[in-house]
């Protein structure tokens, strides 16, 4: 947004809104209706009120804020990307990539417009067209959601080796960020390649050596590497750091992490204590809740 | 235009280094305890070097590029903790000679873990350049004269209107510049920011402004961004979430970051802080706005899963503080069965929360120089204020104050938490269930020798506490009978008689009227006859003892025996009985068995299980067939038609009896789970909490919430209550059973001593 704009904006809601700087949502809207209905062609007010319902999850109202800001002025990136989104929530998925391609012929290194096709393509079944866009993205940016989500694209497609490689290089790049070296470690795994992962955990450890479930991921690698004994081993290890941790600071999460290494030591009956205790403490835990499923699930196996 | 035209005039009386235009003072960031990066800009390019030293006439050392830059960030490291350094910029060279001035200084932070004191300075939404930002930060300045913060954490919104460098330079830079040449600032990024600024590219004045650590480095572990990242101060851990313009979904990066730096960090106290607060009803409402409800709902199961003490937010122009508070993740949000303590938290009034006790404190500090507006009347929240201020927040070791510094200098809120410090209660575990007027253990360690003698309360809501025993011995366990009073937040604590310093509390625990309780568990004590007498029909009340004893499992010829029983002569049955107390009513019992070759089982003289001793019970018949090595049975014993159990003592009998007299081997080893309801005293308070309750306005215009007493029992206070119910209420599932189970639910057991 340009501070021109910004300022014209603030005027606006200096009037309309005496006690904050910051008003809530519903009071800038009715601010910018009014200024609109004054206004009707003004371009900045339009974009911001088309911005602002689309945060707001009401992607048909901005649609028509949009479309006359692309009216009078065809070539705006941003509204053009803007517009791409409120399409794709409206169901208009062909149309909305129209607007996408649209906004990068205009602007070929914006990495919103880019990250907003590659969104479109993957959800319109073009995850090589989606790779392509983000890959074209990460060249201009380090973001670690965009990693993940072309990672996540290429496993899609079975190009399980290249995903692992390129979150090799992405942990390079991002401080070696904690989501994606798990995600490296799975897709290592998932290849087939657990000495890779080993490696990876082991110096992710390191890094966090007071994390029990870094340990316990020690213990899944090995086990992938068929080294069930050293296996064990981590899982012991990791309760023991848990239990340690428990004694300290009882939380909910520890408890979910208990589970997690009783479960893996084959100690199911006490598993399923330790989460019943994390699930009454914390209903709505999703840790708590995976781990339910795969104890459910290996209950039902035996 | 008169409005803005006063604004700048104002801004201009609040900021004369405004005329100075682009360049910032030196500011401090990436604070550890062996680095700090200084950072400044200069308005012309000017050599980019820091020369440092502990003391103010010699800054020997050197750090910086050496460059002629505008932009400057100069990374000192190889320093000691807890150590003031002096320090000059843009100076041609360092040396021993060179020296500093009385306000450009810092301090390392002190090193990780380390307990002693230290204060924060937390404000939200300041960056008007107005007036009211002015009064805030010297309402704060005057009230922090003896000791000046250690570490200033900003909410957000920072730079109004628009976050763009102008405003970034003359409503953070110049206002807060005497305070930002010694005071490290922890930001995070508000929605004003984020009109000039993307995190996803970590482009953009605010970008620009601040360095933040993305590697760890600072502690925790490695975002990859500087939209959020997380960082250690003495013993506490701070995290900065990105609630404007990075992805809340669940599972996001940012999501994923969160649960492995949460699971990383050892520290004492966690502290969280993001600019859209889960709990407002100020200038914005937590329950429309969409920031604040993702982060709610998806923020907050992560946070207190964790056990995350303070959760601090700004964009709503309020101040707001809540009770201690846990589980309110729905929308609209209400306060009912969310609120862990609803006394005032302070310990000048109805004593401080117990921190690490499975709640957690929220404040919307978002009153920082922005106009404040809005109602003050969230259900969470036991104070709100609709003025301008800020807070001051100290630590001590075990222990946390928050103060709400109003902009006229009055200290407007308090609260304190207390952390449990050298004691942890170790049982009852947090989460556990244990059957009211039952015996429940409490067991305790204590990390300081010098602790003798503690005292043991208990609390039925969190917040009103009765003795347990005023005097024990600190070694480390007792047994607490419970009160006949169904709670579903009892907590212990245990402090040390000589030192309250030394203090823990132990997780919220429930009190039920039924439960499932192992009585007796296999491998326990049980007595036997095992020498070829004949005891007929007289023993199974326990009359003609005493006889030996053993633990389970008794027998002999499969080498698992924990108890030898012997083989000769040739005995077609043996004895084994015990007893246990039941207090309250039976209304289940599961009976499992391990046995070898037939058996039969009384309870209380009435015959319940038999298995392959159709030939009769007398002592010289043998079995009817032979089991397998260690058969193991299970039965669930009707008690609908005839039910032996009595309240007080039970005897438990055995026959095993080998299949004929060349049987090689014989076992025995017996569990009983009982579902057990008892009569529950009716609730004295006859009431609990109304925790949605109507609030009442205080003189200085700051909103009180009434919290009141107990939670109402599931009942309403009039006696039994049956949360099962019938004969043979069998638990919902595998794992309901398994909460019984590992909620450690035990009737008092009597051995057999005639």
């Amino acid at each position: 947004m340009r501070p021109s704009l910004v300022c014209l904006l603030l005027v606006l809601l200096a009037w309309s809104s005496a006690a904050s700087a910051d008003p809530p949502v519903e009071q800038t809207l009715e601010a910018l209706d009014r200024a609109i209905s004054s206004r009707p062609y003004d371009v900045e007010l339009l974009m911001v009120r088309g911005d602002l319902l689309l945060r707001e999850e009401r992607p048909a109202d901005a649609l028509s804020d949009l479309r006359v800001v692309l009216a009078l002025s065809p070539g705006d990136a941003r509204a053009l990307v803007l517009e791409a989104r409120a399409l794709f929530q409206t169901g208009h998925e062909e149309a909305a990539l129209a607007s996408a391609d649209r906004a990068i012929e205009v602007a070929p290194t914006s990495f919103d417009a880019l990250r907003t096709r590659a969104t479109l393509r993957a959800a319109l079944g073009d995850p090589g067209g989606a790779i392509e866009d983000l890959d074209t993205a990460l060249a201009l940016a380090d973001d670690v959601e965009s990693y993940l989500t072309r990672a996540r694209l290429l496993r899609a497609q079975r190009r399980t080796l290249e995903a692992a490689h390129g979150l090799e290089a992405a942990l390079l790049a991002s401080d070696h960020a904690a989501p994606l070296v798990l995600a490296c470690v799975d897709t290592w795994l998932e290849a087939g390649e657990p000495v890779r992962a080993l490696a990876l955990v082991d110096q992710a450890i390191v890094s966090a050596p007071t994390d029990p479930r870094l340990v316990i991921l020690r213990g899944d690698v090995l086990t992938r590497a068929g080294r069930t004994t050293e296996a064990a081993l981590a899982y012991s290890d990791a309760l023991a750091r848990i239990d340690s941790a428990l004694a300290r600071r009882s939380t909910v999460a520890r408890l979910v992490d208990r589970g997690d290494a009783l479960a893996r030591l084959g100690r199911t009956a006490e598993a399923e204590g330790a989460l019943a205790a994390a699930l009454a403490r914390e209903p709505e835990y999703e840790r708590a809740h995976a781990l339910a499923a795969r104890l459910g699930h290996a209950r039902g196996a035996r | 235009m008169i409005r803005v035209v006063l604004t700048l005039a104002l801004l201009a009386i609040a900021s004369p280094s405004l005329a100075l235009a682009q360049a910032r003072t030196p500011y401090l960031q990436r604070a550890t305890d062996t680095g700090m990066h200084v950072v400044w800009r200069s308005a012309a390019p000017q050599i980019s070097r820091v020369c440092y030293g502990t003391s103010m006439s010699s800054l020997g050392s050197t750090a910086g590029s050496g460059l002629m830059e505008t932009d400057h960030d100069a990374s000192i490291g190889s320093l000691t903790a807890s150590t003031r350094y002096y320090y000059a910029v843009a100076l041609a060279s360092c040396s021993a000679s060179t020296t500093g001035t009385a306000t450009d200084w810092f301090e390392t932070s002190p090193a990780p873990g380390s307990t002693g004191p230290f204060r924060l300075w937390v404000v939200g939404d300041s960056g008007t350049g107005d007036a009211n930002q002015v009064a805030v930060r010297d309402a704060m300045l005057s009230d922090t004269a003896a000791r000046a913060p250690d570490l200033f954490l900003h909410m957000g919104d920072i730079a109004y209107n628009s976050g763009t460098t102008a405003e970034f330079d003359a409503h953070f830079f110049a206002i807060y510049a005497e305070i930002l040449r010694h005071t490290p600032v922890w930001p995070t990024l508000g929605n004003h920011e984020a009109m000039s600024s993307s995190s996803a590219t970590e482009t953009g004045p605010y970008y620009e402004a601040y360095s933040l650590p993305t590697d760890g480095a600072a502690g925790g572990v490695a975002s990859g961004t500087e939209a959020y990242y997380s960082f250690d101060y003495g013993n506490a851990h701070f995290i900065v979430l990105n609630s404007q313009d990075v992805s809340r979904a669940p599972g996001s990066a940012m999501f994923t970051w969160l649960e492995s730096d949460l699971s990383a960090t050892d520290q004492e106290w966690q502290i969280a802080y993001f600019h859209h607060p889960p709990y407002t009803h100020g200038s914005h409402n937590s329950d429309v706005e969409i920031q604040h409800v993702q982060m709610r709902e998806v923020a907050l199961p992560i946070l207190e899963a964790h056990g995350v003490d303070v959760v601090l937010g700004g964009h709503s122009h309020i101040y707001e503080r809540s009770f201690l508070a846990h589980g309110g993740y729905d929308t609209p949000t209400t306060s009912a069965g969310h609120i862990v303590d609803p006394g005032d938290g302070r310990l000048d009034g109805d004593g401080p929360y117990a921190s690490g006790a499975g709640g957690t404190l929220y404040v919307t500090a978002g009153h920082g120089g922005a106009g404040t507006s809005g109602a003050g009347d969230h259900p969470m929240m036991f104070f709100s204020e609709v003025a301008n201020g800020s807070c001051v927040v100290d630590v001590d070791g075990g222990s946390l104050t928050l103060r709400n510094i109003r902009r006229d200098g009055t200290e407007t809120d308090h609260v304190t938490l207390v952390r449990a410090h050298g004691l942890t209660v170790l049982s009852p575990a947090g989460g556990s269930s244990h059957l009211a007027g039952s015996i429940v253990p409490i067991a305790w360690t204590t990390s300081d020798a010098t602790t003798t003698m503690v005292r043991i309360e208990g609390s039925l809501d969190g917040a009103s506490w009765f003795s347990i025993v005023d005097t024990t011995a600190n070694d480390g366990a007792f047994d607490w009978t419970t009160p006949r009073r169904v709670a579903a937040m009892a907590r212990v604590r245990v402090t040390d008689v000589a030192d309250m310093a030394i203090s823990g509390t132990s997780g919220p625990f429930s009190l039920v009227s039924t439960a499932i309780s192992t009585v007796i568990p296999l491998g326990d004590v049980w007595e036997y006859s095992a020498d070829g007498t004949d005891r007929s029909d007289t023993w199974r009340d326990g009359s003609g003892g005493p006889w030996p004893e053993g633990a389970a499992e008794l027998g002999y010829g499969d080498g698992d025996e924990v108890t030898l029983l012997p083989a000769t002569p040739v005995q077609p049955t043996y004895y084994f009985r015990r007893a246990i107390t039941v207090d309250g009513a039976v209304t289940s019992a599961r009976l499992t068995t391990r046995f070898d070759d037939g058996i039969a089982v009384w309870i209380n003289g009435q015959l319940v299980f038999t298995r392959d001793v159709d030939a009769g019970l007398d002592y010289a018949t043998f079995a009817t067939g032979g089991t397998d090595d260690n058969e193991m049975a299970t039965v669930d014993l009707d008690l609908s038609m005839a039910n032996p159990f009595v309240t007080g003592e039970n005897w438990i009998a055995v026959i095993v009896k080998q299949v004929d007299a060349g049987s090689s081997d014989l076992s025995f080893d017996l569990s009983l789970d009982l579902g057990i309801t008892v009569m529950v005293d009716p609730d004295p308070t006859d009431g609990g909490v109304d925790s949605d309750a109507g609030s009442s306005i205080r003189s200085d215009g700051g909103t009180l919430r009434d919290g009141s007493t107990t939670p109402a029992p599931a009942d309403g206070g009039c006696g039994c209550v049956v949360v099962g119910g019938g004969p043979r209420q069998a638990p919902a599932s595998a794992l309901a059973l398994a909460v019984l189970l590992a909620a450690g639910i035990s009737a008092r057991r009597r051995r057999a001593c005639r």
